[in-house]
């Protein structure tokens, strides 16, 4: 066997592994988040990704929150599919239907890393008028662009670890935002938290005055 | 000289090739029937695909929709099944509810919900337990709390929040 077919090989298995297998990652966000969840009798969250059993399980069981599941990826790929990427910017503006401050906490994931700008400011305007006072926002940003139309879920395994699932979506990432951007799109909100991870995605929790 | 009755053909299910078999308390060999003949067995009801029933929907047996079902379902203590062809835009109440098709409703499961693979459910849940498999869709609220028999009771009750800005910690009345 020539070395070259085992370095193919190796190469191979590796690569392989990476795209079944999850990755788990820490959080620093999560834990801070869940402390002060459990201080609300029925917290009200928002996930704004897909649903997922794990999540469900853990936030309804052993935080006793009332979770709103709105999974913004699909309308994303409706869009994109359809060709009105533009037409999100109004679409968010319309898409909420929960009252002023009636939120205690926001899960966005990345989705911010999917939309044009317009459609950021619309979006965030919106989760911005909904958390309640004190409420929080638990966001994700990637530091790279990407090319493939790929999402991620991100399965809670315990009080300090996610783990990334990908799947199949029509949209790709966008270019990054710089993290002054970030402060400026959230602009009635300030960062409790920050991390940034190993995978340059950064972590950020922010939370309403 | 004994011959074999060739015309007695069997009474019971048919036997299909490679299905599963399994031993019975007596030791006797029996196959295992499929889904839908346990459910008659078990005395559960089926609703078919060119089935549909507009209005409200109450029982006290195991149910399985496989047609369209708009208004309300009530099967309190039994489990409600929506096959994989069931289309229901109803408010649904029951013991277990399994969704292998589409849901467009809210939905009280006082023991488990289950979103099966490209089962999809479109309300908002309350139930003690949930399932969901990949590839299933919920898009709505869950409430998994366990709640004392006075159901539907104002539990919106002011609630202590603790803010983690900066060093600081300071708690706050937050009233909805």
């Amino acid at each position: 066997m020539a070395i070259t077919d085992l370095f193919y090989r190796r190469h191979v298995q590796k690569s392989a592994r990476t795209a079944d297998s999850p990755i788990n990652f820490p959080t620093k966000a999560l834990p801070k988040l869940l402390s002060a969840l459990r201080l609300y009798e029925q917290a009200r969250l928002l996930d704004l990704g897909p649903a997922t059993e794990e999540n469900v399980t853990f936030f309804g069981e052993q935080i006793q929150c009332k979770i709103f599941i709105e999974d913004l990826f699909r309308d994303i790929d409706q869009h994109v599919i359809q060709g009105e990427t533009s037409a999100l910017e109004n679409f968010f503006i319309s898409r909420f239907s929960q009252a002023d401050n009636s939120v205690d906490c926001v899960f966005a994931w990345d989705i911010f890393d999917y939309l044009e700008q317009p459609a950021k400011k619309a979006l965030a305007s919106q989760l911005m008028r909904i958390i309640s006072p004190s409420g929080f926002l638990l966001t994700f940003f990637s530091g790279s662009q990407s090319y493939e139309s790929v999402y991620t879920r991100r399965i809670i395994l315990d009080e300090s670890t996610l783990q990334n699932r990908e799947y199949s979506g029509a949209c790709n990432k966008k270019a990054p935002m710089l993290n002054r951007d970030i402060i400026k799109l959230f602009d009635r909100l300030q960062v409790a938290e920050q991390l940034l991870l190993r995978t340059s995605v950064r972590e950020i929790l922010f939370q309403k005055q | 000289m004994w011959k074999r009755d060739v015309s007695i053909k069997p009474t019971g299910p048919a036997i299909m090739p490679g299905a599963p078999t399994r031993q019975t308390a007596l030791g006797s060999t029996r196959t295992e029937l499929p889904d839908m003949r346990r459910q008659h067995e078990k005395g559960a009801v089926n609703i078919g695909k060119s089935v549909v029933v507009k209005g409200e929907l109450s029982g006290s047996e195991d149910l399985t929709i496989d047609g369209v079902v708009e208004g309300k379902i009530e099967l309190k203590e039994h489990v409600l099944t929506v096959g994989p062809n069931g289309k229901i835009k109803a408010k649904i109440f029951a013991k277990v509810v399994i969704v292998l098709g589409e849901v467009v409703g809210d939905v009280t499961a006082t023991q488990k919900l289950d979103i099966r693979e490209n089962g999809s459910v479109d309300g908002d849940i309350v139930s003690p337990r949930m399932a969901m498999a990949e590839g299933s869709h919920f898009r709505g609220s869950v409430d998994m709390k366990r709640r004392p028999s006075t159901v539907g009771s104002n539990l919106e009750q002011s609630q202590t929040s603790q803010a983690i800005l900066g060093s600081g910690l300071r708690n706050q009345t937050i009233n909805r």
